[in-house]
């Protein structure tokens, strides 16, 4: 965190609020400011409205919610980077972060989240509110955990998995992406790759059959 | 004009068993999208007339055989879909590229076969045509033609269409408590979308949405059943509707085989609804039964050939399936009041003009149960 350079906050609500709230925080109402921009909208907008905020003065976060297993937010990050810009790690106050936790660029730890020692967060991954994640446990980069979510120990989660509130993951489990998880409840073990379950599909769920 | 079908051929197990003889294990079957058994040993499993089957990519093309092991008949592939070796996973029999078995392990120690012997064994080899992009068994031992379930010009178009799917896919399945007919007789029943579909669906499709009164010209009374064709071959057809999808970005980027705003569907006799949305997304529809009165249905969602580097299309798929399953629970939700009200004494039920469809796939159906 530089608390003496700019953020821009671009996405939408709710994260992109929550973004700039921890913004300020960090580094005053004056240094902050959202730009709005839908998923839809991040392919065709050429991004003018960083005219006025050069590169080696600002940082950016990219706050886009689970949209497309969070491709949206990674391609709107991969035009800011490709801008030049440095996007911002973000964590709240309330939170509880260990110190030898590792946080990648672009993720957003939310209030009352815990994160034990030795986890690991890939870039552009959001840690929801109260959600709490167990020691050693790895996040690849471009996940969604909701509101409430418990990662337990040395459990691993795959690039683009999405977990709903009130899932809870146990110890070891291991949830390959891309995925999601949008049914609250307790899983464990090891699923296979492609793995989506959801209310519309709560029984076997859905698989891809054949992941990338 | 009264359905020639009675409750009864929706709820008695004794009428599921003969649909089992009479049409699951003589018709041409869809198995699945072929693109998704291009890798060395992928294969898809499947029960087709109560009959396990497997379809799997050998050294010597696509086979399908009878999924069970020639030793104590245990499944030899499990899963749905995978990548795998034909090999039985109970006792380790092997089989090679013609189903044959090619070793049993601890065979002097176990078995005692003479070496001749084994290789009399084998899986049950079925009969299988690839047409376009989609993959059709047959367990008849002597399996009719083609063009005598099909048009030749249906062919054609499932050949057009179904050729351009790529190997980006998601599958899921669900049981839903109905007989596997409500649910291919409700695809090809117009009319329930703006009833059923009012909030999901029909909004998007303009030719679908109720008739104003006066907007529409009264039909002619419904043809008597004598006048009713009785062709096989016209139960599997293509319709096509105007829809609203939205244009995304990705469209471009897969070759797709029909216009952006159109919903097309082949249905495809006895049990699939295979589905192209946007000319980009395709998806086979499965209503297998399970017992009369339950059916499981199997939902394969395909993107078209990708043109270009598509990294999200597990999120694209995962999005257009639950949409997809949104509508289809509205439908199961009627077929499942409709089979818990079946009884001794329901009435057959009623058929106006507009469903001659339905009276041709019953009269069809009737002809095919009496032959065996």
């Amino acid at each position: 965190m530089s608390a003496d350079r700019r953020l821009v906050v671009i996405g939408e609500a709710p994260l992109a609020t929550l973004a700039a709230a921890i913004g300020v925080m960090e580094r005053g109402t004056a240094n902050v400011r959202v730009v709005e921009l839908s998923p839809d909208r991040i392919a065709p907008d050429p991004l003018d409205f960083l005219h006025d905020d050069p590169a080696e003065a600002t940082d950016v976060f990219a706050a886009i919610g689970p949209s497309a297993l969070n491709y949206a937010r990674f391609d709107l990050w991969a035009k800011l980077r490709m801008k030049g810009y440095r996007c911002a790690t973000l964590v709240h106050p309330r939170a509880h972060v260990e110190p030898s936790v590792s946080l990648a660029d672009n993720v957003l730890v939310g209030p009352n989240a815990s994160i034990e020692s030795e986890v690991r967060i890939g870039r552009g991954t959001i840690v929801g509110a109260a959600t709490s994640i167990g020691t050693a446990a790895t996040i690849a980069p471009w996940c969604w955990l909701a509101r409430g979510v418990v990662i337990g120990a040395q459990a691993s989660i795959g690039a683009h998995t999405a977990l709903g509130t009130g899932v809870q993951l146990a110890d070891r489990t291991q949830f390959p992406g891309p995925g999601e998880i949008d049914v609250a409840g307790a899983y464990r073990g090891t699923y296979p790759a492609g793995t989506f379950v959801s209310p519309e599909f709560r029984t076997a769920g859905a698989r891809l059959v054949r992941t990338p | 004009m009264h359905s020639i079908l009675a409750a009864s051929d929706y709820t008695s197990p004794e009428v599921l068993v003969s649909e089992e003889r009479c049409l699951f294990r003589r018709l041409w079957i869809v198995a699945g999208f072929r693109s998704l058994l291009d890798a060395p040993d992928a294969f898809v499993t499947h029960r087709i007339g109560g009959v396990p089957v497997v379809v799997q990519n050998t050294a010597e093309g696509l086979k399908a055989f009878v999924n069970q092991c020639a030793h104590r008949q245990s499944p030899v592939q499990n899963a749905d879909f995978g990548q795998r070796r034909l090999a039985c996973p109970y006792h380790g029999w092997v089989y090679d590229d013609r189903g044959r078995v090619k070793s049993v392990p601890g065979n002097e120690a176990n078995y005692g076969f003479a070496p001749g012997a084994i290789a009399t064994l084998g899986l049950k080899p079925l009969a299988l045509r690839v047409v376009g992009g989609l993959v059709f068994v047959n367990l008849d031992p002597d399996p009719m033609p083609l063009d005598a379930q099909f048009h030749a010009s249906f062919l054609a178009r499932v050949e057009a269409l179904t050729g351009v799917v790529g190997d980006d896919a998601l599958f899921a399945k669900f049981d839903g408590g109905y007989n596997w007919k409500l649910n291919f007789e409700n695809v090809i029943d117009w009319n329930h979308v703006p009833f059923v579909h009012a909030s999901s669906f029909a909004s998007l499709m303009p030719t679908l949405k109720p008739a104003a009164p006066g907007e529409r010209a009264p039909c002619a009374p419904p043809a008597p059943h004598d006048a009713i064709e009785d062709d096989l071959r016209e139960l599997s057809y293509e319709a096509r509707a105007p829809f609203d999808f939205r244009a995304w970005p990705w469209h471009d980027a897969v070759e797709r085989c029909a216009d952006t705003n159109e919903y097309l569907n082949l249905f495809i006799y006895p049990n699939v609804n295979y589905v192209v949305m946007a000319g980009a997304v395709h998806l086979i529809q499965q209503f297998c039964p399970v017992t009369s009165e339950r059916t499981e249905v199997r939902l394969t969602m395909a993107l078209g050939r990708r043109k270009q580097r598509l990294p999200a299309a597990p999120a694209i798929l995962w999005g257009q399936l639950k949409a997809e399953k949104r509508v289809i629970d509205e439908d199961v939700a009627v077929f499942e009041g409709l089979q818990r009200g079946f009884h001794d004494g329901t009435p057959r039920a009623y058929h106006g003009a507009y469903e001659f469809r339905l009276r041709r796939v019953a009269k069809v159906y009737r002809r095919l149960m009496e032959a065996a």
